[in-house]
């Protein structure tokens, strides 16, 4: 793998490559110091062309489907079925603002824009949420021993290797008609509810699903936090609220976040939830971009929906990671 | 204007051939994190004889360390050569040198047991099975191991796991071998019988021991010879008498031991003047032109105080403590120095005591000239 | 425990004259090792501690407690279990419908094992699982080993390259995986399945590999290869034994997230690779179904079975 010479005490030198020529003065040619580091392999590691394969299939199936879906949005729909053809056309971008009528006027259609508000709004409602019930969580265990710790953490990472679907149906169970939930309002005199369906139902799904991502990393970024801070704190007379404020937020910023990153972005492009909770009749931009694909056919504008999405998590995710940077340089990470 | 040149080794090409380590001119630069160019290892010619005990002196970030990495082959040189007796090695891949190193934090396999530890040089070599088994009880025995085979590394103390790490690289029989601070995570106590043990070993196998230290006793103790090192060259090459008594400059007198500095100015080839006050100086001071300032450095143990005399350098003794063994003395001089001075008891309290006016007078031998 | 330091000067010990002193240490080092012996004050001399590492104070230090944190928290978590505990328990329904409790049984649990739906879809999902395992966990050790060295830069391009798949939302990939099989010409089925699969394995097999690998002491190797080893010997003999346990817990990772897996797999599925995540989906769109209580129920198990193995693994530092 580096090319070594046998393992013989006796050997005498071979250079092993160009880099290994010395000139009168013993020096090796400049050009090889800028590739010195390029070449001895670090002891107890590959070569870097190991890595060729994993990235070679990251880029084939990440980078290549993307690519993919973003030319096609540029792309023209056929007369009939699925696909594209392959002549460039904006249609695609056009249908997300506006409509065409009968008579081939435009007019300023918000529906889609509706579905972006709606699928947002859920997504927003359900980050805020996740995020205020765990950064109480997450102070909470990192104040625990070391022991109790891990099995809290355990405790909620099994969540978080749930199957998604299953922990959907489980809502899907509990918000049912004759579920415990309306079994329970019955025996409170006040009837059964229709819960299942609901965008209520939806939301309530996507705070299940996303609490342990949200959990996770403020605990990691307060598991760090020395409480002694805490202790000092008080001692220079600061009142609790004024300590949460100012040291403990501060401290778990980085945490927060990573978990208001993680939460909103698949909240956002979210599909299961809207359809298995939703019922699937308010149209969320997960099953509005799937329908587009089955049903509706219209490829080109599914992957402008697509390509749309895309943009604005990635922006997000980018948003994320500097304010997150930011507030890693604050707290003293 | 510089001081008398570094000792510099023997003829590399004698050492060649009498199967010492010689390196050659050896020359490793980095690029520092805002860009700038380090010379970690600045052009170095050593000459190490067969079957000593060589040490490696320096504050850290002088390049010791990187030197003794390049023999082993964990670094690669920019220019230079490296020998062992007739071979170069600086080419050879760290498996292919007859040269072995104990890390500074032991670097023990952590999956395997000590007995497997200490074979695994032999394994690589593809010895019998037995022979190894046979080498491998052996080493554990020379280290007073011989009952540790079965356990595991995180089983045992810090002195212990120094010690398979020293039987590991020595089941090999290895030429040289190279210790790189191998003692400094170790308590004071265990420092002390460490140092025994490995000067006892190095003995009774013969093999070259290089050894990196900061700690200058350590070094005085142990060496053979010494090689001080400051910003990637070695500023003195000696046994520990010529480094202590015979510093080459500034730095390797204040570096090892206590030392003075006191101003003075030459007067020729073998005088100086400290406050007007004349000194004979036994080193050869041709290399300085009359009248030169430079530094006279002097051990605190070389120093004689006696009763005032008009003609001598006269100081204040400022304080004075009784250590036990010796007495630790601080004298003012009037041009404001102050000098530390050893002296063992017993010693006149009259001539003596706190406050006292006495002169400070010093042997041709034990001053030292260096640049100021 | 309670050696407070004193300022000991060692030097400061008497030992009557210097020439006396000068004579013992001869003989000393005539004598050997035995012969050492520290005075009283340095013979149980510990090294110095540092302060105290405990971060938090005591446990039931007032001002750490927050009002109602703790009772939120342990609400939160029952939350979280609650709904899950509700399906394990209907999974025992005996009863003919999800949610009408009619007495303890097991009967559904073995309906759904002689289902013929369900134990196909969960063979596919589990062979689609195994092999995106096993591809995924070679890739990614591979991936660690060969980045560990690489420029800043380089690194950073390799890492957005292998963790693309994460930031990218579910249904994006989903239907961009399907256009991009379809323009590359293979047709969906079983192979690009498990090459989505493995590519969407990679990160998760990365991660605990990467953390194992930091706790190693790189001097191992370079010990290894002082010793003789060559650089494919120090890979196979030292440092693949060592990260054992992050390839393990990747592995494991790996597994479930394959077998979790649904939005991707919907759109790449053909007729004949159903996975079981796809198969309940169908299900359970057309409402409760006691069957998906059981299949809910193992899937649970699963998972815990993975987490705790996983912790174990990770938690044991013995290593």
């Amino acid at each position: 793998m580096s090319g070594a010479t046998p393992n013989s005490k006796t050997a005498t030198t071979q250079p092993a490559g160009e880099h290994d020529k010395r000139d009168e003065h013993g020096e090796r040619p400049a050009w090889t110091r800028w590739f010195a580091s390029a070449h001895p392999v670090k002891p107890g590691m590959l070569n870097r062309l190991w890595s060729v394969p994993s990235i070679l299939i990251g880029l084939l199936f990440t980078l290549g489907p993307i690519g993919v879906i973003v030319a096609f949005s540029f792309m023209s729909r056929p007369d009939m079925g699925g696909g594209v053809v392959f002549r460039f056309s904006t249609d695609a971008y056009e249908k997300l603002l506006f409509r065409h009528d009968y008579f081939g006027n435009r007019s300023f259609d918000a529906r889609y824009l509706a579905v972006f508000g709606t699928s947002l709004w859920q997504a927003l409602l359900t980050t805020a949420i996740c995020v205020a019930l765990a950064f109480p969580i997450a102070l909470w265990m990192s104040m625990k021993s070391a022991k109790v710790q891990q099995i809290l953490v355990l405790l909620v990472t099994i969540p978080f290797w749930t199957n998604l679907i299953v922990r959907t149906y489980a809502w899907m169970l509990i918000l049912n008609e004759n579920g415990p939930v309306n079994w329970l309002l019955r025996l409170l005199g006040m009837g059964s509810q229709q819960l299942l369906y609901t965008s209520f139902a939806s939301v309530i799904g996507l705070i299940y699903t996303f609490l342990p991502f949200a959990i996770l990393p403020m605990y990691s970024a307060l598991s760090g936090f020395d409480f002694r801070l805490v202790e000092a704190a008080y001692d220079l007379g600061a009142h609790k609220p004024t300590v949460m404020r100012r040291v403990i937020l501060r401290a778990a910023m980085p945490g927060v976040m990573s978990g208001i990153a993680l939460c909103f972005i698949p909240a956002f492009g979210s599909y299961v939830q809207p359809v298995l909770l939703g019922g699937g009749r308010v149209l969320m931009v997960g099953n509005l971009i799937a329908s587009q694909f089955a049903e509706a056919r219209n490829w080109p504008f599914g992957a402008a929906l697509s390509t749309v999405i895309l943009a604005v998590t990635l922006l997000g995710a980018l948003a994320a990671s500097i304010m997150g940077g930011m507030a890693s340089r604050k707290a003293g990470a | 204007m510089n001081s008398a040149k570094p000792l510099v080794a023997r003829d590399p090409e004698v050492e060649r051939r009498e199967s010492g380590l010689t390196i050659n001119r050896a020359r490793k630069t980095f690029r520092s994190a805002e860009g700038k160019e380090v010379h970690a290892i600045d052009d170095v010619s050593i000459a190490i004889r067969q079957g000593e005990f060589f040490i490696l002196l320096g504050p850290s970030g002088c390049g010791k360390t990187t030197l003794l990495r390049s023999i082993a082959g964990l670094e690669s040189l920019d220019a230079g050569e490296i020998y062992l007796g007739n071979q170069r090695i600086d080419q050879l891949a760290p498996y292919d040198r007859p040269v072995n190193t104990v890390f500074q934090s032991y670097a023990l396999f952590p999956h395997l047991t000590v007995a497997q530890n200490v074979a695994f040089g032999l394994e690589m070599e593809h010895k019998p099975k037995d022979e190894i088994k046979k080498t491998v009880q052996e080493m554990l025995d020379l280290v007073h191991l011989g009952e540790f085979g079965g356990r595991r590394p995180n089983q045992l103390s810090g002195g212990q796991q120094q010690r398979v790490a020293l039987a590991r690289s020595l089941a090999k029989r290895p030429k040289v071998l190279l210790l790189d601070e191998s003692l400094s995570a170790l308590d004071f106590k265990l420092r002390r019988q460490m140092q025994i043990e490995l000067k006892r070993i190095q003995r009774e196998t013969g093999i070259t021991f290089i050894f990196v230290t900061h700690d200058q006793e350590e070094a005085l103790s142990m060496g053979d010879h010494i090689a001080v090192f400051s910003k990637g060259k070695p500023e003195q090459i000696g046994t520990p008498e010529e480094i202590y008594n015979e510093p080459a400059n500034r730095f390797v007198a204040d570096f090892i031991g206590d030392i003075n500095f006191v101003d003075a100015v030459t007067t020729g080839a073998n005088g100086i003047t400290v406050e007007g006050v004349p000194f004979k100086v036994e080193q050869d001071l041709s290399a300085w032109p009359t009248g030169a300032e430079i530094s006279a450095a002097i051990r605190p143990e070389r120093i004689e105080l006696t009763a005032p005399r008009d003609t001598a350098l006269k100081g204040t003794v400022e304080t004075l403590m009784f250590m036990g063994a010796d007495v630790r003395c601080e004298v003012r001089l009037t041009d404001g120095t102050k000098l530390l001075v050893r002296l063992s008891p017993p010693y006149d309290t009259a001539v003596l005591h706190q406050g006292a006016t006495v002169s400070v007078n010093v042997e041709a031998a034990h001053i030292r000239v260096v640049e100021r | 425990m309670s050696m407070i330091n004193h300022d000991t000067d060692p030097s400061a010990i008497r030992y009557g004259n210097a020439s006396e002193f000068g004579a013992k240490v001869a003989r000393v080092q005539a004598a050997g090792n035995d012969g050492v012996r520290m005075p009283e004050g340095l013979e149980n001399k510990r090294p110095d501690r540092a302060w105290s590492t405990r971060r938090s104070g005591r446990q039931d230090n007032q001002l750490k407690r927050f009002p109602f944190v703790g009772f939120l928290s342990v609400a939160v978590l029952a939350f979280l279990y609650v709904p899950m505990m509700i399906v394990v328990f209907f999974s025992f329904n005996g009863g003919k419908q999800a949610l009408l409790w009619q007495g303890f049984s097991l009967r559904w649990y073995g309906s759904v094992f002689t289902n013929g739906a369900i134990v196909n879809a969960t063979e596919t999902s589990l062979i689609v699982a195994v092999i995106a395992t096993v591809l995924s966990t070679a890739l990614g050790v591979m991936y660690v080993l060969a980045v560990d060295h690489m420029s800043r830069a380089g690194s950073a391009l390799a890492s957005m390259l292998i963790n693309a798949s994460m930031l990218i939302p579910e249904i994006v990939l989903g239907v961009a995986t399907m256009a991009f099989i379809r323009l590359i010409g293979l047709a969906p089925g079983f192979v690009p399945l498990v090459l989505a699969h493995t590519t969407f394995c990679i990160p998760f097999v990365v991660m605990p590999i990467r953390a194992r690998l930091a706790t190693i002491d790189h001097a191992c190797f370079e010990a290894a290869e002082d010793l003789g080893a060559s650089g494919a010997t120090t890979v196979m003999r030292v440092t693949l034994p060592l990260l054992v346990p992050g390839i393990v817990s990747g592995a494991l990772m790996a597994f479930v997230v394959s077998m979790d897996d649904f939005m991707i797999s919907n759109f790449l599925t053909t007729a004949g690779t159903t996975t079981l995540p796809i198969y309940i989906f169908s299900l359970i769109r057309k409402g409760v179904n006691p069957s998906v209580n059981v299949v809910a129920a193992l899937l649970l198990l699963l998972a815990v079975i993975v987490t705790v193995t996983s912790t174990l693994l990770t938690n044991r530092k013995d290593k």
